[in-house]
C-alpha cells in the first residue's frame, strides 16, 4: 500500500499537466453539476414568481374579519412561517376625485373616484408583475411620489413629472407623477400606487394594511393545503383567508417549468459523469506502456490497480472541492448576472445559490465515486493485458469495429422506442422518449464511423483539405467509444435544447396562431374584463351600427354573450353526467370569419359558419368538448333564461380570448331568440383600403364617449402586450437552458486538449514530414467540428423525438398543443455546436501547432 | 552543388556556465546519389545533426542548404514546403499513423502538400511496389510486421521525390535480419534511385552499407572514411574505427 501511495503522487506530481488536465475533468464535472443545482431552487423560486405575477395570481389574501385595516406587523409573522415565499402588505382606500378640482373636459372622461393604494414597492414587485410603460416604479424611500395608469394621465392630463393633487384625511396631498403604468383594463377604479409608509401616514393609519398578499414557495396542492391551514390556525379567527381560484393553466405551466428545470439538474448530472468518465478512459489508455513496464518489473495487479484508485481518489477529492467552489462561484455569478435582467424588467430579486446537504453530499459522491469507477474500470482492463504486449511500442490500436453488447441493448431500446413514442399513454410514450435517447447514447461508438466519414468527406471538400480531413475522421474513429462518450455531452445538451424548443415553439405557435386568428381584425374595442363577459356592460346594436357608418369603416363585427348551462337531462340530447356551465357567445356567422376565424379542431369553417345561421346549431371550444364529451353531430341541450333548447353540435373550435372557458358559440339572432341578449360586449372592426386610420380612430373615440366602458386599440398593439406577458413568464427558461450547452464545450475543450497531449509525438511526425502549423491546428480543428457534428446530429434526433413525445403529452398538463417542428431551435443548436466546436479546437489546437518538432519527436506518450 | 551542404553548423543549448554544446561549427556536404552514414558515442550530436538538416530545428549559427536553398531565415511554412518536397524522413519509431492503412500512411507528404487523393495514392502504391510491399497497402501499421512498417516509412520518406532522405536510428527498433534488409533497401536509393541518404546510427554493420562515414564526438566531426565496398570487413573495420573514439 505503501508503494501504491508513493508511486501515485510520484505520477501525480510527475506529469504536472496531466494531473492538472484529469483534475479540470472532475472539476467540470462537479461544476456543472453542483453549479446548475444550486441554481436551480432560486431560478425555480423566480420562475414561480414569475408566472404567477405575469398571471396576476397569489397563494393567499389575509384581510381583517371586520373588513378594516390591521397591523402590518402580522405580516412579519406570516413571512416566518415555513413555506411562505413572499408576503406583501398594501392600505387601499377610495378617494373621490372633486369636479372643483378635476373639471370636465372634452375627449376626456374624468372618474369620479381613484383608490389611492399604498404598497411596499420591494414586496410587491415580488408578488405582482409592475410592468411601466414610461419613468420608473416606487422605492421606499420615495415621498410625494405616484405611479399611476396610462388611462389616468390620460383622463387628468397628466405626464411623466407633472403632480396633481387628491384630498386625503390629511389634507390634500400633491404627489408627483415618476411611472406611468400601462392602461388599466381590469374593472374597479383606477389606482395610484404611493409607498405604503407614506398612505398609512396620508390615511392617519401608520403601521396597517388593508389586506396581505401571500405567495408559497411550492405548486404541490397537498403542501398548499396544509399551508393554508397552517396560516388559519396561526392566525386565528380574526381573520379572513381568501385562497383565490387558480386558473388549471397557471398551474399546468408552473409544473411543466418545474418538470424543464428537475430535467435540467438530471442532465447536468448525467453530464458531469460522462465528462469524467471520458477523460479517465483517456488517460488510463495513455499510462498502458508504464503499467506494462512496472508489471514488468515486477508489480502485482493489486498494486497498480491500487496506484491508479489512489491517484483517482485523490484527483475525485481535488477536483471535487475545487469543483464545489468554482460551482458556487459559477452559480452566484448566474444568479447575480439573472438578479440585473430580472430586476430591470421585473422588479424582482433573485436569491443566492442554495446549498443543501444533500446537494453537498450527491456532489460529493458523485465526484469522487464517479472518478474511481472511471479509474477503475479502465484501469482493469488495461491490467489484463499482458506486460510484453503492453510494453511493445504500438502507436495505438484502433478499437475493433465489431458491434459489442452495448449496441445490441441500443437496438432493442431502439425497437422498444419506435413502438412506445406513438403510444396513446403517456408513461409509456415517455418511457419511450427516454428510451430513444438512452438508444442512441449505447449506439453513438458504432455509428462514429458513419457519421463522420459522412461529415467528414464535406469538410475534406471544404475547409480540410489535403488529407486533413481523412487524418481527423481516422483519428475519431480510431477511439470510436471514446469519441462517442464525448459526443454524449454535446448530444445531451442539444437534446435538451431541442426538446425544450419543441414545447416552446408549439405553445408559442398554438397560442399566436390562435391569437392572430382571433384578432384579425384592424381594431377592438376591449371591454374591462376579456373572457369574463358576465361583469362587463356592453353596448346596444347601435354602437356598431354608428362604427359601421363611419366612411372609413368596411366592416364591424361582434360578440354577444349569455350564461346558459348544458344540460344533463337525457331527454332530448346525450346524457351529461351533470349541468355544465358554459358561455354563449353570439356571433354574426357571415362577418364573425372575416375578423375573428375560429381554430377547428373538428369540422370546418365552410360548413360551421352556415350551420349557424341556419337553424338551432352550435360550435363549441376545446374546453366544452372536453368537459362534456360531446362530439359534432351530438345534440346538446341548452338551459336558457327561456327553458331548455336543444341545440345540435357543428363542429368544435377554439379563438384564443375564450380558450380557457367552456364556451359555446351560437348566431346572435339565436341568441336574441333564445336568451333575448342583444348587447354587444366586445367589437371588432376593419377600416376600407386605404382609410385615414386617425381621422377613424378620432371618429371611434367621439363615439366611445358615450360608451367610455370600452376601450380603442389597435389588434397589433393588443397582440404584442399578450405576446410580451406570454415571452416574460418563459424568459428566463431560455436563458438557462442555452448555459446549459456551456458544459459540453468544456467537455470538448479539455478530450481535445488531452488528446493533443497523447499524440504529441505523431503530430510532430506530421510536422516532420511537411504539414503546415496551419495544417495541424486544422486537424484538431476538424476533430473538434466533427465531434460536435456527431453530438448534434444525434442531440437534434434525440431532441426531435423527445420534443415530439413531450409536446403529445402536454395534454396531461392542460395543454392541447400541435406539434410545430423547432426550425429556429435546429438552426441555433446546429449554430452552437459548430460554434463550439470551433471555440474548442482553439487552445489545443494552437498548443499542436506551437510543438517543437524535435520535442515533440521525442516525446513517450 | 551538393544536394545537403553543412556550413559551420552550431548548436547551444542552454544559456552561460551551463549551455551545452551539442554542435560544434561542422560542415558536411552530401552529393547528389550519395549514402552517408554518421556515427558516433551517445550524445555526440547526431540526431541534433540531423534535425537541423531536416528543419526541424533551427542552429545557433551556421546554415544548411538543400538543393542550394538555404534554410535559416525562411518563415516556417517555407522550411515546412521544403520537408514536404525535398526531404524524407524515416524515423526510429517508425511514426506511422495509426488509423491509416500502408498506402494512405506512404501518400501523407503528398496529401499534404495538396496533391489530390487518387494521385498520391497511385505514386505511393509504386514506391510501396518499390520497397517490395506491393500488396500490403490496405494493412494498418498493426498489421505489419517492424520492418514492413519501417519499409513503409522508407515509401513514405520516398512518395514526393525528394532529393534527400535523412534516417534517424532506422534500424533501432528492428532485429538484425529486418535491419539488414532495411540498410540495403536504403543502398538502394541512394545507388539505385539517386536520393542522397543521411543515416544516423550506432549500429557498425549497418553504417558498413553507406559509401562514406562521418565520425562525430562531442559535436564535432572527428574522423570520416570512405567505404569502396560493404561486406563483413567494411563492418569490422567501421567498429574498430569507433571503438578508438
Amino acid at each position: 500500500m505503501k508503494t501504491a501511495m508513493h508511486l501515485a503522487l510520484r505520477y501525480l506530481a510527475g506529469r504536472k499537466l496531466r494531473t492538472a488536465l484529469t483534475t479540470l475533468a472532475v472539476v467540470f464535472g462537479v461544476f456543472v453539476f453542483f453549479g446548475m443545482n444550486a441554481v436551480l431552487p432560486s431560478v425555480m423560486a423566480t420562475f414561480q414568481h414569475n408566472v404567477q405575477s405575469a398571471w396576476g395570481q397569489v397563494d393567499a389574501t389575509i384581510t381583517h374579519q371586520s373588513g378594516e385595516a390591521f397591523p402590518a406587523s402580522v405580516g412579519a409573522k406570516l413571512s416566518a412561517f415555513p413555506g411562505v415565499r413572499v408576503v406583501s402588505g398594501f392600505l387601499s382606500r377610495p378617494v373621490n376625485l372633486p369636479p372643483s378640482l378635476y373639471p370636465a373636459a372634452k375627449g376626456r372622461r374624468i372618474p369620479s373616484a381613484v383608490s389611492l393604494v399604498g404598497i411596499a414597492p420591494k414586496e410587491a414587485a415580488q408578488i405582482r408583475t409592475y410592468t411601466l410603460e414610461e419613468g420608473r416604479f416606487l422605492t421606499d424611500a420615495d415621498a410625494g411620489h405616484a405611479v399611476i395608469t396610462a388611462s389616468l394621465a390620460h383622463a387628468l392630463g397628466l405626464a411623466l413629472g407633472s403632480s396633481f393633487a387628491l384630498p386625503t384625511p390629511s389634507g390634500m396631498a400633491r404627489l408627483a407623477v415618476v411611472g406611468i403604468r400601462p392602461a388599466r383594463s381590469s374593472p374597479g377604479n383606477e389606482e395610484v400606487l404611493i409607498p405604503l409608509r407614506e398612505a398609512g401616514r396620508l390615511f392617519g393609519s401608520p403601521d396597517r394594511v388593508s389586506a396581505l398578499e401571500v405567495n408559497f414557495d411550492t405548486f404541490d396542492a397537498t403542501r398548499r393545503e396544509s399551508l393554508h391551514a397552517g396560516l388559519r390556525a396561526g392566525l386565528g379567527d380574526e381573520y379572513k383567508i381568501g385562497s383565490p381560484a387558480t386558473g388549471t393553466e397557471l398551474f399546468a405551466t408552473l409544473k411543466l417549468g418545474m418538470y424543464a428545470i428537475n430535467l435540467f439538474g438530471l442532465v447536468a448530472m448525467a453530464m458531469g459523469a460522462f465528462i469524467i468518465l471520458n477523460t479517465y478512459r483517456t488517460v488510463v489508455a495513455e499510462r498502458r506502456r508504464d503499467l506494462g513496464m512496472l508489471r514488468a518489473l515486477g508489480a502485482d495487479g493489486r498494486t497498480l490497480l491500487a496506484v491508479l484508485l489512489i491517484e483517482g481518489f485523490l484527483q475525485g477529492l481535488a477536483g471535487t472541492l475545487v469543483g464545489l467552489a468554482v460551482g458556487w462561484g459559477f452559480a452566484a455569478a448566474l444568479l447575480a448576472g439573472l438578479s440585473g435582467i430580472m430586476e430591470s424588467f421585473m422588479h424582482v430579486r433573485t436569491g443566492g445559490p442554495v446549498v443543501s446537504p444533500l446537494l453537498v453530499g450527491i456532489t460529493a459522491v458523485l465526484g469522487i465515486g464517479m472518478t474511481l469507477l472511471a479509474a477503475g474500470i479502465p484501469a482493469r482492463q488495461a491490467l489484463r493485458i499482458s506486460p510484453l504486449e503492453a510494453l511493445r511500442p504500438v502507436e495505438g490500436k484502433t478499437a475493433a469495429s465489431r458491434p459489442g453488447k452495448g449496441f445490441w441493448a441500443g437496438v432493442l431500446l431502439l425497437l422498444f422506442a419506435s413502438a412506445a413514442v406513438w403510444n396513446p399513454s403517456a408513461a409509456v410514450s415517455l418511457c419511450g422518449g427516454a428510451a430513444f435517447l438512452l438508444a442512441l447514447l449505447l449506439l453513438a461508438p458504432t455509428l462514429v464511423r458513419p457519421i463522420t466519414a459522412l461529415f467528414g468527406g464535406l469538410l475534406s471538400r471544404t475547409i480540410a483539405r489535403d488529407g486533413v480531413g481523412r487524418l481527423a475522421q481516422g483519428q475519431l474513429a480510431r477511439q470510436p467509444s471514446r469519441s462517442a462518450v464525448t459526443a454524449s455531452t454535446t448530444l445531451l445538451a442539444l437534446a435538451l435544447l431541442v426538446a425544450t424548443g419543441s414545447v416552446m415553439t408549439s405553445i408559442t405557435e398554438h397560442f399566436l396562431g390562435m391569437l392572430k386568428a382571433t384578432l384579425a381584425s384592424d381594431y377592438l374595442l376591449i371591454p374591462p374584463t376579456v373572457s369574463v363577459w358576465a361583469s362587463d356592460v356592453g353596448a346596444k346594436p347601435e354602437l356598431a351600427e354608428k362604427i359601421r357608418a363611419l366612411p372609413e369603416v368596411s366592416l364591424v363585427s361582434t360578440l354577444r354573450f349569455a350564461s346558459a348551462s348544458l344540460s344533463s337531462r337525457p331527454s332530448m340530447g346525450k346524457e351529461l353526467s351533470g349541468d355544465t356551465p358554459v358561455s354563449v357567445l353570439g356571433i354574426d356567422p357571415a362577418s364573425f370569419p372575416k375578423v375573428s376565424a375560429l381554430r377547428f379542431e373538428s369540422g370546418n369553417a365552410r360548413l360551421a359558419y352556415p350551420a349557424l345561421a341556419s337553424g338551432r346549431n352550435l360550435i363549441l371550444n376545446g374546453s366544452a368538448a372536453s368537459t362534456t364529451k360531446l362530439h359534432p353531430g351530438d345534440r346538446a341541450v341548452l338551459v336558457t333564461a327561456r327553458g331548455l333548447r336543444e341545440y345540435r353540435v357543428v363542429a368544435i373550435g377554439n379563438d384564443y380570448l375564450n380558450a380557457k372557458l367552456v364556451t359555446a358559440y351560437v348566431s346572435q339572432e339565436n341568441l336574441r331568440e333564445d336568451f333575448g341578449k342583444i348587447e354587444d360586449v366586445f367589437l371588432q372592426f376593419n377600416l376600407k383600403p386605404g382609410a385615414d386610420a386617425a381621422r377613424a380612430e378620432m371618429g371611434v373615440r367621439t363615439l366611445l364617449e358615450d360608451y367610455p366602458q370600452f376601450r380603442l386599440t389597435r389588434s397589433q398593439k393588443y397582440l404584442a402586450d399578450n405576446l410580451a406577458t406570454f415571452y416574460s413568464a418563459f424568459g428566463a427558461l431560455y436563458l438557462l437552458f442555452i448555459i446549459l450547452a456551456v458544459p459540453s464545450l468544456l467537455a470538448l475543450v479539455n478530450t481535445l486538449a488531452i488528446g493533443v497531449f497523447e499524440r504529441t509525438r505523431e503530430l510532430g511526425m506530421l510536422r516532420a514530414i511537411g504539414a503546415t502549423r496551419g495544417q495541424v491546428r486544422l486537424l484538431v480543428l476538424a476533430e473538434a467540428m466533427l465531434l460536435s457534428s456527431l453530438g448534434a446530429l444525434l442531440g437534434l434526433a434525440a431532441g426531435g423525438v423527445v420534443g415530439r413525445v413531450l409536446v403529445s403529452n402536454a395534454e396531461h398538463l392542460g395543454f392541447t398543443l400541435e406539434y410545430s417542428f423547432p426550425y429556429v431551435w435546429m438552426l441555433a443548436s446546429i449554430a452552437i455546436a459548430v460554434a463550439f466546436g470551433a471555440l474548442a479546437a482553439y487552445f489545443p489546437g494552437r498548443r499542436a501547432a506551437r510543438m517543437q518538432i524535435v520535442e515533440a519527436l521525442r516525446h513517450e506518450g | 552543388m551538393g544536394i545537403l551542404q553543412i556550413d559551420e553548423l552550431s548548436k547551444r543549448y542552454g544559456e552561460g556556465e551551463t549551455a551545452v554544446v551539442a554542435l560544434d561549427r561542422v560542415s558536411v556536404k552530401i552529393e547528389r546519389g550519395e549514402f552517408v552514414a554518421v556515427m558516433g558515442p551517445s550524445g555526440c550530436g547526431k540526431s541534433t545533426l540531423l534535425h537541423l538538416a531536416g528543419g526541424l530545428d533551427r542552429p545557433t549559427s551556421g546554415r544548411v542548404l538543400i538543393e542550394g536553398t538555404d534554410l535559416s531565415g525562411l518563415s516556417d511554412g517555407k522550411v515546412a514546403a521544403i520537408r514536404r518536397r525535398k526531404i524524407g524522413f524515416v524515423f526510429q519509431f517508425f511514426n506511422l499513423i495509426p488509423i491509416l492503412g500502408a498506402e494512405e500512411n506512404a501518400a501523407l507528404p503528398l496529401t499534404l502538400d495538396g496533391v489530390s487523393p487518387a494521385a498520391a495514392r497511385e505514386k505511393a502504391r509504386h514506391w510501396l511496389a518499390k520497397v517490395g510491399l506491393a500488396n500490403r497497402g490496405g494493412n494498418r501499421p498493426d498489421q505489419l510486421s517492424g520492418g514492413q512498417q519501417q519499409r513503409v516509412a522508407v515509401a513514405r520518406a520516398l512518395v514526393a521525390e525528394p532529393a534527400l532522405v535523412l534516417a534517424d536510428e532506422p534500424t533501432g527498433n528492428l532485429d538484425s535480419r529486418a535491419s539488414e534488409e532495411l540498410a540495403a533497401l536504403l543502398r538502394q536509393v541512394a545507388a539505385e534511385w539517386g536520393r542522397s541518404v543521411l543515416m544516423v546510427t550506432h549500429d557498425a554493420r549497418i553504417a558498413a552499407y553507406a559509401d562514406r562515414i562521418l565520425f562525430l564526438k562531442d559535436g564535432r566531426v572527428v574522423d570520416e572514411t570512405r567505404l569502396s565496398a560493404h561486406g563483413n570487413d567494411e563492418g569490422r573495420l567501421v567498429r574498430e574505427r569507433m571503438e578508438k573514439l
